[in-house]
């Protein structure tokens, strides 16, 4: 491990990757979408487990594999940690408190059938979510659309979803696709396998 | 009972293989699967939307969990042997991803420093970049009363409402105050709608 700066110093156990991501779980209930930028704080801010530029990674790579995305952005960072026991643990984590509410949602269910006070807080949480993501899009998009090339790439996406909403896990299939051709093209005309490297990187 | 907790796995791992992407492809089948099952109504259905109205994602999980206590519930079982069904119906909508996760991450762990995998995900990033501004914006056109960005026109602002989106956005942007402050904030405001 001496020496691979990319992975943290000292590995967490999967206990405290449990209770870390408990947290992160409380907010499935106000939105899968809501995750994510508490994520961030979590993971790279406060624990430093991984780069913002690792999470970006996971979260695309969360949209390919089956399941919900802020999950699988979520089992990445622990399966990146501890294997499969990190993995399982981040699902465990964040499931506890919906899992909690939604059974004591179903056993109340017969009896109380509207809850004002859940639907109005969920109501008043909504503005705070959209204010998150926007946020989180912004600081994105400063880190990643820093060339003309992704720039583009990164509007295009935008604008995409915003008027057409097609099927985000076949546009980044194409963007595989897109970057497989790009590499196939550059080690032909370089005639080497020269790594590509990312701006901040040289 | 062994015949319902197979029923209830296959059904739910189904859903889990199949929620690809998020979003809210996913309702037609859950929908599919619960009410042609018999285990839900469609009433039932969309109460259960509604209490997982703002979560495009874990409807499936939800779900899960709330259709393991309920089927298991009307069949006659305890209440804590319900609650078991009902946890065994979350780990069966959870378990593809875990599969998928160990396979996905461990291959990406692998390979992440070989060129064509850094030439592939220097098109993603900027892509998810562009993923994740949308999504905002399709939250904010939302909770400010605009179905779509063909209805801007429409949309309403409440000053409570912009103020609370407003500090959400900037305890995210300037990163120096943790974002859950921006939610306590909102929760105080939905709170005081409902009680003044």
């Amino acid at each position: 491990m001496e020496g691979d700066k990319d992975i943290a110093a000292e590995r967490p156990t999967a206990g405290a990757i449990l209770v870390s991501f408990v947290k992160i779980g409380a907010m499935l209930i106000g939105g899968g979408y809501a995750m994510l930028p508490l994520l961030e704080e979590e993971v790279v801010r406060r624990r430093k487990w991984a780069t913002s530029e690792e999470m970006v990674d996971f979260f695309a790579l969360a949209q390919v594999l089956p399941g919900v995305i802020a999950i699988n952005t979520a089992m990445l960072v622990g399966n990146r940690l501890r294997g499969l026991a990190g993995n399982v643990a981040a699902a465990v984590g964040l499931l506890v408190v919906p899992f909690t509410l939604i059974v004591a949602y179903a056993i109340a269910y017969a009896s109380a059938q509207d809850m004002p006070l859940v639907m109005g807080v969920l109501e008043g949480v909504r503005p705070a979510v959209a204010g998150m993501m926007l946020g989180m899009g912004a600081n994105m998009m400063r880190k990643e659309a820093r060339t003309l090339w992704a720039l583009a790439v990164a509007v295009g996406a935008c604008g995409a979803v915003l008027l057409w909403n097609p099927p985000m896990a076949w546009m980044i299939i194409g963007a595989i696709a897109v970057g497989i051709v790009w590499n196939w093209i550059a080690v032909r005309r370089v005639g080497d396998n020269a790594p590509y490297q990312r701006k901040e990187d040289e | 009972m062994l015949k319902l907790l197979a029923d209830i796995f296959l059904s739910f791992f189904k859903i889990g293989l199949f929620t690809l992407g998020g979003g809210l492809a996913i309702i037609s089948l859950v929908q599919q699967e619960m009410v042609g099952r018999g285990w839900l109504t469609n009433a039932q259905f969309m109460d259960i939307l509604g209490i997982a109205q703002m979560t495009p994602g874990p409807i499936g999980v939800n779900t899960a969990t709330f259709v393991g206590y309920r089927v298991a519930e009307t069949q006659g079982h305890a209440l804590w042997a319900a609650v078991l069904v009902s946890l065994f119906a979350t780990l069966s909508v959870t378990l593809p991803s875990v599969i998928g996760v160990h396979f996905g991450g461990g291959w990406f762990e692998r390979h992440r420093g070989s060129q064509w995998v850094r030439r592939v995900f220097a098109v993603l990033r900027p892509l998810v970049a562009g993923f994740v501004t949308a999504a905002g914006a399709t939250l904010a056109l939302e909770c400010f009363g605009a179905a779509d960005v063909y209805s801007l026109g429409d949309m309403k602002f409440g000053l409570p409402s912009c103020i609370v989106f407003a500090v959400a956005f900037a305890l995210v942007v300037t990163k120096r105050f943790s974002p859950l402050w921006g939610l306590a904030l909102g929760a105080v405001v939905g709170l005081c709608r409902v009680l003044v």
